[in-house]
């Protein structure tokens, strides 16, 4: 070796923490893996930048997985122009208030005898009152978000559930045939009842078939049988036709139609679901939406 | 879906760039932990970090049409995350003067099992209860650095940045770059001695 290469331990010490991170040129690098075969002290300190990396590396935090759905969530209302969501305790609580007003203020009318004069029944306010159930008129939340916030936060579907709400499902996800209005929606089953429900995360395998799915649009790929640990679909592309059938024995039928990648499922009790649908590495993937 | 080469990656954020949210949910699978643990050097605070990352990767989203691949985009996400984070503490007067370690503030009195980025999982409670006690120790000491040592240390021996990329990120020369971070292994080896861990 050339004497203009080597290096003191001084020299040494201030390459060290970039040797350990492989950030010096070759002959640096051939400078100081000179020096450390012959010095033990630069040797050792050494070890310990790489302890201290090792140990950096392992307390690495990470984010809560919440993190990645509110983004893809505020990113996909920002591409169909809606607002920022509201919580739901928020948006339960204003409709809440703003009937709890309407209530005293119809109360005060009612008292002053100008409802009575309108043919304003007792028996009317009595559906308005705040400790019935709330039936939010729909101009009052977007009809789309609520469905999405709905089968998003389980506890919110719980609450609706048990005030028996019934809203009127959007035109753009209404059953096809029918047009908004026309048809009462329930909101979805999370609270058990004899039959199981959809409102969950799936990711299914391909049943049958040649196993080619490559190349093919989502709704050629769902056009088939598809298959978990727990549930079997069949999905009928040209009639629209579902069947889903539990290994537990339970079968339900149904319409599906595909809208992009938006998947919905009309069961034949009337049960509307949406899922985000997507094939990945073989697998149907299914989110509620 | 892993990215798995270069090309793999181009064609995600060119997807991603057209409008293609899956292209960029697989983006995010890349992005977001450094994206929230740089947010978290900087905010100290776990609750603070995730809503920066949140609008750190909201803005990535906005401003991927303009990015024209002239650096990776770890660094030009990560550069995102900077100037989120400090927007978010001008707006909201945020900065956590507590030295306090970030796991016991929010898990006082509480054994709380730590996400751990460790791939040697040991079957033995003790030596896992032992690890977990070191990472614990480790994120303390490095919340008593001055802010400036924690970035760089997260970005580098946590993000894996590479000296240059820290150098755009942080607005550092190379020179600058390698000085604070040897000055910050050494401070936290010193802190993490006195506490018996190193």
């Amino acid at each position: 070796m050339r004497e203009q290469d080597t290096i003191t331990c001084e020299q040494a010490e201030l390459l060290l923490h970039a040797y350990a991170d492989g950030e010096l040129n070759s002959q640096e690098r051939a400078a100081v893996q000179a020096h450390l075969d012959g010095c033990p002290s630069c040797r050792a300190a050494l070890d310990e930048i790489e302890a201290m990396s090792t140990l950096l590396a392992q307390a690495a935090e990470r984010p809560s997985p919440a993190l990645r759905a509110r983004v893809l969530r505020a990113i996909s209302e920002e591409g169909r122009g809606n607002a920022p969501r509201v919580p739901m305790w928020r948006r339960w609580g204003t409709v809440a208030a703003a009937f709890a007003c309407v209530f005293v203020v119809a109360m005060a009318l009612f008292a002053g005898g100008i409802l009575d004069d309108v043919g304003f029944a007792a028996d009317e306010d009595m559906a308005m009152a705040p400790d019935a159930a709330p039936q939010a008129p729909m101009e009052s939340v977007p009809s789309d978000e609520r469905v999405e916030d709905w089968w998003a936060d389980e506890d919110a579907a719980d609450d609706v559930t048990d005030n028996l709400l019934d809203v009127t499902p959007p035109a753009d996800i209404a059953p096809e045939g029918s047009t908004a209005g026309d048809k009462e929606y329930d909101a979805p089953s999370s609270t058990g009842g004899e039959k199981p429900s959809l409102a969950k995360s799936y990711t299914l395998k391909r049943v049958g078939g040649d196993g080619q799915i490559g190349g093919l649009s989502l709704g050629e790929m769902l056009d088939g049988e598809w298959a978990s640990e727990e549930l079997f679909l069949s999905f009928a592309r040209h009639s629209g036709e579902l069947k889903l059938e539990w290994r537990a024995g339970d079968v339900r039928m149904g319409r599906f139609s595909l809208d992009g990648d938006i998947l919905t499922i009309t069961l034949e009790d009337g049960e509307v679901l949406l899922f985000r649908a997507w094939v990945e590495e073989g697998c149907l993937c299914l989110i509620p939406r | 879906m892993k990215l798995t080469d270069d090309r793999d990656l181009q064609k995600t954020i060119r997807a991603a760039q057209k409008g293609d949210e899956r292209a960029f949910e697989r983006l995010l699978a890349l992005v977001e932990a450094p994206v929230y643990r740089l947010a978290l050097s900087m905010t100290r605070h776990r609750e603070d970090a995730e809503d920066a990352a949140q609008e750190a990767l909201i803005k990535l989203w906005r401003s991927l049409p303009s990015y024209r691949f002239e650096c990776p985009i770890l660094p030009y996400a990560l550069q995102i995350a900077k100037n989120a984070v400090l927007d978010l503490l001008r707006r909201e007067h945020v900065h956590r003067e507590n030295t306090v370690s970030m796991v016991r503030e929010e898990n006082e009195g509480e054994a709380v099992e730590l996400d751990v980025a460790d791939t040697d999982v040991s079957a033995d409670p003790v030596r896992s209860y032992e690890r977990q006690e070191r990472v614990r120790a480790v994120r303390e000491a490095i919340s008593l650095l001055p802010d400036e040592q924690r970035q760089i240390l997260v970005l580098r021996d946590m993000n894996g940045c590479s000296y240059e990329q820290i150098g755009q990120i942080l607005g550092l020369e190379m020179g600058t770059v390698k000085s604070r971070l040897s000055r910050a292994r050494k401070n936290l080896a010193e802190i993490l001695k006195t506490r018996n861990i190193f």
